[in-house]
């Protein structure tokens, strides 16, 4: 079947009736510049001031006029339900605003320190106090990758193994490890990291170093990616399961073949939640990752440096010049989590091929 | 009793039809609805393509065609149910007692209220009772209804053919019934807003022969008081409970609507002869 010839050879044009028409934008539009024109006169006449002023009078106005409009062509019914996609409106842009901020913040304080050596040198070469086009944090780089690869490594595998166990298995221990992910997710993370510290550190002649914050930060991620997983896996229709029983699969096979890949982007969502979980923390570095300013190509021996350890080491320096190279590494650990996630969404959606 | 005045063609079904034709001279109740060349695409395709269909007023209308054929499309074209699709778009009218529901300013919630909705599976709402389901609709649709609400519901119960088995349960919750009672709950719920046309969309497709009976017996009391469209692939279905049948067929392009005629007339004498190889069981 050949749609486009189709379509082409129908005369009659496909209309979205339920769409807006302009006319009838032009006074939902005009209500929006009415509110904000009334918004400025009364910030102005009245002792409000302020951007809160400014944003919470024009909500007001906006969404008052928007529901009379409605109200005047389609009753209170109408009216009611624009006040609630006002609201929603609202609250997305509230918790939008900060999120905003916080992004632009960092981009404009962070492109300050940002040079190309920034992302080859290291600060062997340099100090907190040097200036802004001498070394950099590519050492820290490095040591966040590393981390990143080695939590995932081990809390993965532990993650959607126990998911398995709650939701495929259901055993008898499944009520008891329920509440103990959910106790898990509460940890404060200075509390993973001093629990590895006296666990390993302190009884025993190892020295902090990669695979050991590493430790740290896996507790952190495992309630988190545990959580997730069960939750996509109970997404995977029963049927599913159902079909592959009835194939005569064992239920090993059921969940390995079926079950798992029909979960499979949910499961990415839950490793990039984990991530995200853990990409930033400093508190259980100050114990486990011992120090670097070098590249430390070694992850079992030696300390080793991270960006979110050189951004508390930038602002515990309290110089000026420290400080805007911790907002230099801010910027540099967003871009990394972001690539990331981008990188793993490209490689996780499975494409269909037909061979 | 067979019908005698059919043409050699006449097979069984027609029979059945035959019975239902409705009396000469009662009046018609319900709305009419109408369906001018009504398209409906999907992103860029084109999954229906220029259907011109009156449903008169207290009739039942079979749409019947293979999978595929667009009769599902239309009809939830005919409530506005069509545009939740984000890539739909249609074009043509529909006319609700010589409105166009699509015209611009049109509350759609008011449309949708008057012309009801039965799906293919029940659906009724899991965390109310049943009693509470049957009224779901007045609330939803924040109507202030005078009368009372506990006659409202044995009314609605009964005509949809369920106030026996449950008059004695309606503080239990829904999912306790089984798949047919569901669907006449669903039936009760659609009846309780009192719509003025009902469309139903397959809604036995997933019960058993009993049940559709009773649901079929449901159809033939409601279609004395308002105007009913059917999407069925049961033909004897379609047989026994309509007065016109619509025949859709998708050959290999968009969905088109192939003849439409009283209902005896499609099962005995179909003018096209895609029709009577569909009807007669040859494809399809």
């Amino acid at each position: 079947m050949t749609t486009a010839t189709i379509t082409a050879k129908s005369p009659v044009a496909p209309r979205k009736p339920w769409k807006a028409t302009k006319a009838e934008l032009i006074p939902v539009f005009g209500a929006l510049a009415l509110a904000a024109i009334l918004d400025v006169v009364v910030v102005a006449v009245t002792p409000m001031k302020g951007k809160l002023a400014y944003a919470l009078l024009f909500f007001i106005f906006a969404a008052g006029l928007q529901m009379a409009l409605k109200w005047r062509n389609l009753g209170r019914r109408a009216a009611i339900d624009s006040l609630a996609g006002s609201v929603a409106i609202a609250g997305a842009a509230i918790a939008f605003t900060p999120v905003l901020s916080l992004l632009a913040t960092t981009v404009i304080k962070g492109a300050k320190g940002l040079y190309p050596g920034f992302f080859i040198h290291d600060m062997s070469v340099a100090n907190y106090q040097s200036p802004l086009n001498q070394g950099g944090v590519v050492q820290a780089i490095v040591g966040t990758l590393y981390l990143i690869v080695l939590a995932t490594a081990i809390s993965l595998p532990l993650s959607v193994l126990t998911a398995l166990y709650l939701t495929e298995i259901r055993g008898k221990a499944s009520g008891f490890i329920q509440f103990l992910v959910q106790a898990m997710s509460g940890i404060p993370s200075v509390v993973a990291g001093i629990f590895i510290y006296s666990a390993l550190l302190l009884t025993t002649s190892l020295r902090g170093s990669t695979i050991i914050a590493a430790l740290a930060l896996a507790i952190l991620m495992i309630p988190t990616v545990t959580r997730t997983a069960q939750e996509v896996l109970l997404l995977v229709p029963e049927d599913l399961r159902e079909a592959g029983l009835a194939l005569g699969a064992t239920q090993w096979k059921t969940v390995a073949t079926i079950v798992v890949p029909a979960a499979r982007n949910g499961l990415i969502t839950a490793v990039i939640l984990g991530v995200a979980r853990i990409a930033g923390e400093t508190a259980p570095l100050l114990f486990t990752l011992g120090v670097s300013n070098k590249i430390n190509w070694n992850p079992f021996s030696g300390g080793q440096s991270a960006l979110p350890y050189y951004v508390w080491s930038g602002l515990g320096d309290g110089t000026e010049l420290g400080i805007d190279r911790a907002w230099s590494g801010i910027l540099v650990l967003l871009m990394l989590v972001l690539t990331l996630f981008v990188v793993a969404r490209i490689f996780g959606t499975r494409k269909v091929k037909i061979k | 009793m067979m019908s005698t005045e059919n043409s050699p063609q006449t097979n069984s079904l027609a029979g059945v039809a035959a019975a239902r034709v409705r009396e000469p001279g009662s009046a018609p109740l319900g709305s009419g609805l109408e369906a001018r060349g009504v398209h409906a695409w999907f992103g860029s395709h084109l999954a229906l393509e220029n259907v011109s269909l009156d449903f008169a007023a207290g009739t039942v209308t079979a749409l019947i065609g293979p999978s595929g054929c667009g009769k599902s499309t239309f009809i939830r074209t005919l409530n506005r149910m069509h545009e939740f699709i984000p890539s739909a778009a249609m074009a043509g009218e529909v006319l609700l007692d010589g409105k166009d529901i699509y015209a611009s300013g049109t509350d759609v919630t008011r449309i949708r209220l008057q012309i009801g909705m039965v799906f293919q599976k029940p659906n009724p709402f899991p965390s109310m009772t049943i009693g509470e389901n049957v009224l779901a609709g007045l609330k939803l649709a924040q109507i202030k209804y005078d009368g009372n609400k506990d006659d409202l519901m044995e009314e609605t119960l009964v005509r949809a053919g369920l106030w026996n088995e449950v008059k004695d349960r309606l503080g239990a919750h829904a999912g306790g019934l089984s798949g047919g009672q569901q669907q006449r709950l669903c039936i009760a719920r659609s009846l309780a807003v009192n719509p003025k046309v009902l469309l139903m969309d397959e809604p036995c497709s997933a019960l058993d022969p009993g049940s559709t009976l009773r649901i079929e017996d449901t159809i033939s009391q409601l279609s004395k008081t308002m105007t009913i469209v059917i999407v069925t692939h049961n033909m004897q279905q379609a047989a026994r409970v309509s007065d016109y049948t619509a025949f859709f067929l998708a050959d290999g392009g968009p969905g088109q609507m192939i003849e439409v005629g009283p209902t005896n007339e499609m099962f005995s004498r179909p003018k096209d002869e895609r029709t009577e190889n569909y009807v007669s069981g040859r494809f399809g």
